[in-house]
């Protein structure tokens, strides 16, 4: 892809109409345990995503980060407690996976590949009239993917894909967007401009949680942070969340060196048993 | 006039028999019906799989064989039930792994077999040959009538489910995420792959097609036989015979002359560049489904 019209993308979502979404979407978590096969991957999880929330959930491995996601998007079933969606029903969610599961040798050209996104509005018999084009054709020129859109999905490099998912959450149009480590095995600049978009839909009011590993863009992107190592070792103002005691609190959990040798038991249901 | 078009030897049989006349009739009926949904077993990695669900159905219209005898209804309806069932059981999702593909080429030996063995419980050899190869003899108005029926029936509930078959295709938990008809869109896909078989065996039955493959380019080139280099070297040779006319069409197909610049810059790509997408699908296929295009 030509570097230049990497530079641009900014630019663009800079100019680009911010348009609003109509009702915000607040997830509450009320006393929530996820897990598989019984063994829990995250423990009584408590609170609120607020309206609008730009939110980082961080952790080692294994700290049952993706597994929180998969619980929101209702794609696994609480052990115990709930998630309350508001404002949001489950089906529209933008749900961004760590592996996505698309068959990439499917002869789908990125254009119609981000058409996908427009499900909800089309179903499966409208047809793309004009304004339809304008957004498909808007939404890969914001991710950067200008000029590519008759290039089968297969032929795309890691990052191009990448970009070409974003340009489909977009047009989803998803009051909630959960992001499951966006930005693994892509290179410095479609980070940059991935997470400019990013920016661009906590702005237009949508709540956003991301999964992410690296520190540093969650210091500089992220307001809140939420520290995961199979249950909650933080919550709130980001700086004071990555502080390094917090940090090494999870790694020892994560580790089994903690107060929390025994993590795949719940610590409450042993002082209960 | 009638007499010159006979002593043309390429005319006379079709002018002489109407079961001649029939045949061109049921060939473009199959055409309708099997290509698109071979297309589509091939997108979704299911093509040894339409395979075993092809002879699966084989006991069970030997089945209706033994209640009925060579009633084209008796053993249409039993075949379609068995179709269905294996359907239900084995769930139609796609196909991946070396064990998932040894056990499916087992079910399918084994189904070929049972079918064989219920046929021979009643009829003689002469019965088998017919319910296995058909007679072309048979193929009267009737039996055109309802390869007709099943290939529209096809055509429309493809033409309904087309983008639905698409996205679930290709991104099939995007579509379970976004869509409660991702059940529709899934098992939907397999009544019509289990129609077009039945279909197809009724093919066989009425007109001697010989054909244990009903589901019509529904199998990959690959096939089911054992793997070896000479088998290999075929379809490289096979894929290479089907890859140039389509790239040619695909190249030519391309509307806008920025698009067809890209068409002439990506196709040499993906025709030659194998180690760039090992498992890239035939650009027949791909041309296929362009042709399809759900995001019209």
């Amino acid at each position: 892809m030509d570097h230049r019209a990497l530079g641009s993308i900014e630019r663009s979502i800079a100019h680009a109409p911010a348009s609003r979404v109509r009702a915000p979407a607040v997830v509450r978590f009320d006393n929530l345990t996820l897990g598989y096969n019984r063994h829990p991957a995250v423990h009584h999880l408590r609170g609120e995503v607020a309206a609008g929330s730009l939110l980082a959930v961080v952790g080692p491995n294994g700290a049952g980060k993706s597994t929180l996601l998969k619980g929101i998007a209702g794609e696994l079933r609480p052990l115990q407690g709930r998630i309350e969606l508001h404002g949001v029903h489950r089906r529209q969610i933008a749900y961004l996976t760590q592996q996505a599961t698309l068959d990439i040798s499917f002869p789908i050209i990125v254009h119609d590949f981000v058409a996908m996104g427009l499900w909800r509005e089309m179903g499966a018999f409208a047809g793309l009239n004009r304004a339809r084009r304008q957004r498909i054709a808007q939404a890969i020129d914001d991710v950067g993917l200008s000029g590519l859109e008759t290039r089968p999905i297969g032929s795309l490099s890691g990052g191009q894909l990448q970009r070409a998912l974003f340009a489909r959450v977009m047009l989803q149009d998803a009051p909630l967007v959960l992001l499951d480590e966006p930005y693994g095995a892509i290179d410095a600049a479609s980070v940059r401009d991935l997470a400019a978009l990013v920016r661009q839909w906590h702005t237009q009011g949508r709540t956003v949680i991301a999964v992410l590993h690296d520190l540093e863009h969650v210091r500089q992107e992220y307001p809140e942070t939420l520290l995961l190592a199979r249950e909650v070792i933080a919550r709130g103002d980001t700086a004071g969340v990555l502080s390094d005691t917090n940090l090494e609190h999870a790694r020892a959990i994560a580790e089994g060196r903690g107060d929390d040798p025994h993590a795949a038991v719940c610590r409450s249901d042993r002082e209960g048993a | 006039m009638s007499e010159m078009l006979s002593s043309l030897p390429l005319l006379s049989p079709f002018i002489e028999f109407g079961f001649m006349r029939r045949a061109p009739g049921r060939l473009s009926g199959a055409v309708t019906r099997a290509t698109p949904v071979g297309v589509f077993l091939m997108l979704r990695r299911m093509s040894l799989a339409g395979d075993a669900m092809s002879h699966a159905i084989l006991p069970g219209a030997a089945v209706g064989y033994l209640i009925a005898g060579l009633s084209l209804p008796a053993m249409t309806f039993s075949g379609l039930v068995a179709g269905l069932a294996v359907a239900v059981l084995a769930g139609g999702g796609p196909q991946y792994g070396d064990q998932e593909d040894a056990s499916l080429a087992t079910f399918y030996l084994l189904s070929l077999s049972a079918g064989v063995l219920i046929i021979s419980l009643r009829g003689s050899s002469v019965d088998l040959l017919h319910v296995l190869f058909g007679s072309v003899l048979a193929l009267d108005d009737a039996a055109l009538l309802l390869l007709a029926g099943f290939a529209s029936l096809s055509v429309v509930a493809l033409a309904l489910g087309l983008r639905l078959f698409a996205l679930e295709a290709c991104d099939p938990l995007f579509l379970a995420r976004i869509s409660r008809l991702a059940p529709v869109a899934h098992y939907g896909f397999m009544v019509l792959l289990v129609l077009n078989l039945v279909a197809g065996l009724c093919a066989r039955h009425a007109d001697g097609g010989g054909n244990l493959d009903p589901a019509g380019g529904g199998r990959a080139p690959v096939g089911v036989q054992p793997r070896s280099a000479a088998a290999d070297r075929r379809g490289h040779r096979l894929r290479r015979l089907t890859d140039r006319p389509a790239a040619f069409v695909l190249r030519q197909s391309a509307g806008r002359p920025g698009d067809r610049a890209d068409a002439w810059r990506r196709v040499p790509a993906v025709a030659g560049d194998r180690t760039a997408r090992p498992a890239r699908q035939p650009l027949a296929v791909e041309l296929a489904f362009r042709t399809l295009n759900p995001w019209r």
